[in-house]
């Protein structure tokens, strides 16, 4: 019996490890960090070309800039998306004073920002603060960031999902996105709502918005910063590890598989999902996946092509069951074309093939497993919880 | 699930037992009762004690439960917006709320952060409002109703903020340590709808931690009943009243088990009340909107988020989440100075009120929260709690000086989920050991035993609660 407590005893007071596990764990570290500076650089950079776009709509509202300023926040989601594999701990995106919230957070108050059609009646009820210039007189980001806080919590003005609802206009067909024209950014002659002006301003800020907090983002990972230089300190990188996987598990169970997949289905409610406006879902979850699948790997295809290839927990594994990284690789692999078998858009595939969707629901809860059993097997303890607050 | 917890608490608790066998010990020894460290039984407790560990299920929930709990999770975090809007499940908000979600103010399922860095109330501490009538009856003040609601959606006015001003109390324990208790007072800054009746009187409540609910809904009355002396008849000092509260969905009286002044008798019943009156969301138990006759005629026009704004399955839904949500175990609990802490918790009379284990019902649905042994630390019972944490404030039978015990269930956690250490119905307690002295009227001789404590005593008994 003494023995038997001996070795349970002296397993769990030898920590880590060989000297080969221990500059790996180290490299994979490192190479984790450079991967989401450069995604959140390339999130950052599609955001600028997103404003561009935007400005020139605003400086020439026609069917045609809409369209562009409408194809570059499609354009601008897969590099956001992938960096949502490095949420769900305390970085610079989530913790104390992270910005998500600020970025991405849904659902939206669309209601505040500009006139939606009240669905009981069927007639547009023009309020929000582009409406009402009596008691908004200025637009400007202090005021928005300060409202978007208000109520003490991120109620959301702002952000990705504010732009989207400000270019589509609220999604209340079936076989369409939203359809707002742009004569709602005219005034005078042709304009189809009052205050385009005011909505001209308002998606200026929130486009500036963006690029900002993204930008403050990707500048909280930059090489030498406080948050990088202790995420890779040697002492750091068993703590830093944890995070990284418990951040893919709960991206992969609690919000993923639970909060935007189940809740969506058992709903089946046509704009209980992310991207309502733009129709663009689908799309959220395929680059969802590739993130914790660029994490797993440790490679990151850039915006412009270019490739960063290092150390992953794929080689982690490897060092100690070449299988076993393999059968990981293979599921995730798997995961991934299962979010790609989800047919557009998605508020229809929740209603017309619900499979579809429960397949990848179920791909992505056992997908948190194999995080798991990741981080059993190279030494790390880690609980993935069933949801996430 | 529970095994794939369990096994590394369990290598560490063989191993800590290993070790405490190695030097001899030359007190007597304390031993931990059979599965003290099961908090909510052996369904009801999780093992978890990072930020996330209010917010877990029980460990049997099936597939399709697992997906309950999810449902009922986002409409419990994601906030509320005001209607009309695209997301027609989530919209109502208003027009005058507390809070947008449940989880503004239940942060992480956790005990909601009172005061911001400036000292002032934040959406998770709230203000009951009410006046006496000519007959000398509590009701709610006649235009702004039962609770100050801070906020407004736009086009209506908000009902006003509430300022906190501290003065410090300083005493001494008889060993001469000396301590100091902060007393709030509160006033009423820019009222929106004119100035308040002179009769007022405020109670302020935070919004506690979640986990357990389903575990002490599903405690029957005759076992309340039990603990129950309402006239002290027993002339140990220590009454323990319930409060009878009218249950809407049953049309009949039963006792109230939730809240500060345990003025909700069932699970539901609290979570409808906390969506109407703080956010602002109708449902079939509450489908009115939380107004004054005098609001009500302002906003008749304002469009609703559907009648009532949560349906009946989104409440279920909700309701299921938070009746599953179970409780951390203990940590430590069989360390020999946490089994020290807790004799003296037993001995200076504390457990009078905390009652520290209590069984469920038996034909409570779902199965699992029935017949379970739980440690939940009180007696769910209303007690005179003495002038000094009074707030003058009546409540169903509940007259202004007496609280329910408050669970002490999961306190320990509270710094890592909730990341403060505020207790009692208003945070004046700026800790564990502020809490217990702030304890008066009936609780008073046990306060006073714990004062008459050596110093390394108190600590134990501080370090057995943080073990809860």
């Amino acid at each position: 019996m003494h023995r038997i407590l001996f070795f349970i005893a002296l397993g769990i007071l030898t920590t880590c490890c060989t000297g080969e596990q221990e500059q790996l764990r180290q490299k994979v570290v490192e190479n984790y960090a450079d991967i989401v500076y450069a995604n959140y650089d390339d999130a950052a950079n599609e955001a600028i070309r997103l404003r561009s776009a935007i400005y020139a709509f605003l400086e020439n509202p026609t069917a045609e800039t809409l369209e562009a300023a409408k194809k570059a926040w499609i354009d601008a989601r897969p590099a956001y998306l992938q960096t949502e594999a490095y949420r769900f701990y305390d970085g610079p995106i989530d913790g104390e004073d992270g910005l998500e919230g600020l970025i991405n957070a849904w659902p939206l108050d669309e209601n505040f920002i500009d006139y939606v059609v009240d669905q009981t009646t069927g007639k547009p009820v023009y309020g929000g603060v582009i409406n009402n210039p009596a008691d908004f007189p200025e637009l400007s980001a202090d005021l928005l960031i300060k409202e978007n806080e208000v109520h003490g919590e991120a109620d959301v003005k702002i952000g990705y999902h504010a732009i989207e609802f400000l270019l589509w206009g609220q999604d209340l067909y079936d076989e369409s996105p939203g359809k707002r024209p742009y004569t709602d950014y005219l005034t005078g002659a042709g304009a189809t709502a009052p205050n385009g002006e005011r909505r001209s301003a308002y998606l200026r800020i929130v486009s500036d918005l963006l690029v900002d907090h993204l930008t403050q983002v990707r500048d909280a990972w930059a090489h030498g910063s406080t948050y990088r230089s202790a995420f890779v300190k040697k002492e750091n990188i068993e703590s830093s590890l944890t995070s990284i996987l418990s951040g893919l598990g709960k991206l992969s169970k609690g919000e993923l598989a639970g909060e935007r997949m189940t809740v969506a289905l058992e709903n089946k409610d046509q704009e209980d999902e992310h991207s309502c406006f733009s129709d663009n879902t689908r799309n959220d979850i395929i680059y969802n996946q590739l993130g914790i699948q660029n994490v797993y790997r440790g490679s990151y295809k850039r915006t412009d092509g270019s490739v960063i290839n290092g150390a992953g927990f794929s080689d982690l594994v490897a060092l100690k069951d070449k299988t076993l990284s393999l059968s990981i690789g293979d599921h995730i692999d798997k995961t991934l074309a299962a979010t790609e078998a989800i047919p557009a858009p998605f508020d229809q595939a929740i209603i017309h093939q619900p499979e579809k969707i429960q397949n990848v629901i179920r791909d992505l809860r056992a997908q948190s497993d194999e995080i798991q059993n990741i981080a059993q097997t190279i030494g790390l303890t880690l609980v993935i919880p069933e949801t996430n607050e | 699930m529970s095994t794939v917890f369990r096994s590394p608490t369990f290598g560490i608790s063989i191993l800590l037992s290993f070790i405490s066998l190695l030097p001899p010990v030359a007190c007597r020894r304390l031993s931990p009762e059979k599965d003290e460290e099961l908090s909510g039984g052996k369904e009801g407790t999780v093992f978890l004690k990072s930020v996330d560990a209010f917010g877990q299920p029980f460990g049997s929930l099936t597939h399709e439960e697992i997906r309950k709990f999810q449902i009922g999770n986002s409409l419990n975090r994601n906030n509320w917006v005001a209607a009309p809007s695209s997301t027609t499940a989530r919209d109502g908000l208003g027009p005058l709320f507390n809070a947008s979600a449940c989880a503004s103010c239940h942060a992480r399922d956790g005990r909601g952060i009172p005061f911001n860095s400036a000292g002032q109330p934040t959406q998770s501490l709230l203000f009951r409002l009410s006046v006496l009538d000519q007959t000398g009856k509590v009701v709610p003040e006649p235009v702004y109703g039962g609770q100050l609601q801070h906020q407004s959606i736009a086009g209506t006015t908000p009902e006003g903020k509430v300022k906190i001003t501290y003065e410090e109390q300083p005493g001494n324990y008889p060993d001469g340590t000396p301590y100091s208790l902060r007393k709030p007072s509160y006033e009423i800054e820019n009222p929106g709808y004119g100035p308040m009746h002179t009769s007022l009187m405020i109670s302020p409540r935070i919004a506690p931690h979640m986990a357990g609910i389903g575990l002490l809904d599903a405690v029957e009355e005759s076992t309340i009943l039990e603990m129950a002396d309402p006239g002290d008849k027993d002339g140990d000092g220590i009454s323990g009243k319930p409060n009878y509260i009218w249950e809407v969905r049953q049309q009949k009286k039963a006792i109230g088990k939730f809240g500060w002044k345990a003025n909700e008798p069932t699970a539901e019943q609290q979570i409808a009340a906390a969506f109407v009156n703080d956010i602002g969301i109708t449902s079939a138990i509450f489908p009115a909107e939380a107004l004054s006759e005098k609001q009500a005629g302002l906003y008749r026009g304002l469009p609703a988020g559907g009648s009532p704004e949560l349906d009946e399955t989104a409440l279920e839904n909700v309701v299921f989440y938070i009746r599953t949500l179970a409780i951390p175990a203990r940590r430590d609990w069989d360390l020999p100075e946490v089994l020290r802490g807790k004799e003296l918790f037993y001995k200076t009379g504390c457990t009078s009120c905390h009652r520290p284990e209590m069984t469920t019902g038996k034909n409570i649905a779902p199965a699992y929260l029935a017949g379970q042994i739980i440690r939940p630390y009180t007696d769910l019972l209303l007690h005179d709690m003495g002038e000094g944490l009074a707030d003058n404030r009546p409540d169903g039978d509940a007259d202004g000086n007496e609280w329910r015990t408050a669970p002490l269930w999961g306190t320990g956690l509270q710094k890592t989920v909730s990341k403060h250490a505020f207790f009692l119905h208003d945070g004046r307690a700026r800790s564990i050991e502020e809490a217990i002295l702030w304890h008066g009227g009936e609780a008073e001789k046990a306060r006073s035993s714990f004062k008459a404590l050596k110093k390394k005593d108190r600590e134990l008994v501080i370090r057995f609660i943080e073990s809860l």
